[in-house]
């Protein structure tokens, strides 16, 4: 009976495509390692689904945005844990994005062939900044309304294009009525849609070239490969075969969904014991606010503290520039080397970029905190 | 393959064309309506300025003669048009008398737009967002702001301050847009 539905499935779908990906082998070492893309990928699936069901309620005008949220963490069942889920889950997802884009870069996974694996994945990370951005003004509170005025002016800033910048992205030159659609529609249809074609073809990529494997391995052959005088420049990393290998189904499935499982459970676990319900509190009169952008954004909020008065456009200028650098670190850095230890300039450099940048959040937060 | 010398050749060369082209037609037939649509708010700018409050009432002569040289924050009701709707709301300003003369300067701050307020104990403006700091006449004393809090123009009227184009954006960012450069 089992095989007669499979066979029947067969015929028409063609499950041998599925079949072989489910045997891909992959490399046994460091497989633990592998889980954080998997894990992203958890997580964003889990906004999915908790955003799609808070669009059930969720009013995005300016009038009862605030009401219908309210709606959803008071009356309605569940809700104050959807909201909760969708809110906890998007915080842990840039800990847990920054995580596999700290692995990938210190293993030097995005090396030759994997160029374009590496730059999807970096419009990836844009786009989930993007969706944290504009969901961020969704609530519609006080502080979502100054972090949209902030953002807008800082884009103002722009040299030449700033203030065009600002009313494209703010539809006027405040934040308003016709800025909540916007960013409702770039939440919830325009970024997501841009953010599952490069998970596909993200996905594609890493099926097309096999998990990256061990860095180990990968440095004794290259050893092996240059002491027998091919050069350097000619070594490919993803022709190495690590020498233990193992199906990805079910030894990497189950990895992964053990890691997808505990995430869940702590999302979860988080969204009970701290919901984001009851919902933010009464309006404070307009002299009491202090805007308080999300942790994410922390770091970025200190960095232009540093560019006072005239200088604040190259502040921006250079912000702007290390995110549009991203994609272009394959190209950088070309050597075949994928070890962390033997490319220490690299892996320093990340390390410090990663160090500055959390040092920049803890900042920004201890300001935020003792205002 | 039985091909002739150049008879296929031409006609999938034909083909190549004929798909770039009709794409790119369709990309051109889309892209302008898309873009237009999206950017509509931009050209209309000055259109919903025009439809908000001109001159919004911040207080009575009387009691604005009250203020010294301490700015003193006012409340103002104005009309903002925004697209399609038309929406009640407020914004605040300061008050002070500089030279015996009065003043109205923005609580906006120029660095990034947060909300300042004045500071009775430090006696000076302060911005939460960054640390902008501003003296009682609104003028840059510390922190990113990159110019001082944009003076705001009013009329007395029937004795009655009345405060010009509350819902205009002018008073963020480093240049005043109202005064050629």
């Amino acid at each position: 009976m089992r095989q007669s539905i499979r066979d029947w499935f067969d015929e028409r779908v063609g499950l041998d495509i599925f079949e072989r990906m489910l045997q891909k082998p992959l490399p046994k070492r460091g497989a633990w390692f592998y889980t954080l893309g998997s894990a992203t990928l958890t997580l964003i699936t889990l906004q999915f689904i908790t955003g799609a069901f808070l669009m059930f309620y969720y009013v995005p005008d300016g009038e009862f945005a605030e009401s219908s949220i309210r709606y959803i963490t008071e009356q309605v069942r569940y809700g104050w844990y959807l909201r909760s889920m969708h809110r906890w889950s998007a915080n842990l997802l840039f800990i847990v994005i920054g995580l596999h884009i700290f692995r990938v870069f210190v293993s030097g996974s995005f090396k030759r062939p994997r160029e374009m694996t590496w730059i999807i994945g970096a419009f990836i990370f844009w786009t989930v900044i993007g969706i944290g951005l504009t969901g961020g003004l969704l609530p519609w509170d006080s502080n979502a309304h100054w972090i949209g005025t902030v953002f807008g002016n800082t884009l103002s800033y722009f040299p030449l294009v700033g203030r065009f910048l600002r009313s494209a992205l703010l539809g006027g030159e405040h934040v308003g009525t016709l800025t909540l659609t916007r960013f409702y529609a770039l939440h919830v249809w325009v970024l997501p849609l841009v953010l599952g074609i490069l998970i596909t073809l993200h996905l594609y990529l890493i099926r097309k070239h096999g998990l990256f494997g061990s860095v180990i391995e990968y440095r004794d052959q290259i050893r092996a490969l240059e002491a027998q005088g091919v050069r350097r420049e000619s070594i490919i990393v993803t022709k190495m075969t690590p020498d233990e290998t193992e199906p990805f189904y079910p030894a990497q499935v189950f990895r992964d969904s053990i890691i997808a499982f505990s995430l869940i459970t702590l999302v979860s676990l988080f969204s009970t014991l701290f919901p984001f319900s009851p919902y933010r509190g009464e309006e404070p009169p307009p002299t009491r606010i202090i805007p308080r952008p999300e942790w994410f954004f922390w770091s970025v909020d200190e960095w232009l503290m540093y560019f006072p008065g005239k200088l604040i456009p190259i502040g921006l200028v250079l912000i702007t520039l290390f995110f549009l650098f991203l994609p272009f670190i394959p190209f950088v850095e070309r050597h075949p080397e994928v070890s962390p230890i033997r490319r220490p300039v690299s892996t320093i450099i990340g390390a410090w970029v990663y160090l500055f940048i959390i040092i920049l959040a803890m900042m920004a937060g201890a300001r935020i905190f003792n205002y | 393959m039985n091909q002739t010398a150049e008879e296929p050749i031409g006609r999938r060369h034909f083909m190549e064309r004929a798909i770039l082209s009709i794409f790119g037609a369709i990309g051109v037939m889309l892209t302008p309506p898309i873009l237009g649509y999206i950017l509509s708010p931009v050209f209309r700018i000055r259109e919903d300025l025009s439809q908000s409050t001109r001159w919004a009432p911040v207080a009575p002569v009387s009691e604005m003669e009250t203020v010294g040289d301490l700015p003193r924050t006012f409340d103002v009701p104005y009309r903002v048009k925004e697209g399609w709707r038309v929406r009640e709301t407020s914004r605040q300003v300061y008050a002070v008398r500089k030279g015996g003369e009065l003043a109205l300067f923005s609580t906006f701050c120029t660095h990034l737009g947060c909300p300042t307020a004045w500071d009775d104990a430090k006696r000076m403006v302060i911005c939460p967002c960054h640390g902008g700091l501003y003296n009682n006449f609104g003028e840059v004393i510390g922190g990113p702001p990159p110019r001082n809090l944009a003076s705001l123009e009013y009329k007395v009227e029937n004795g009655v301050v009345y405060l010009k184009d509350p819902a205009n954006v002018y008073e963020v960012g480093w240049k005043d847009p109202r005064k050629r450069a």
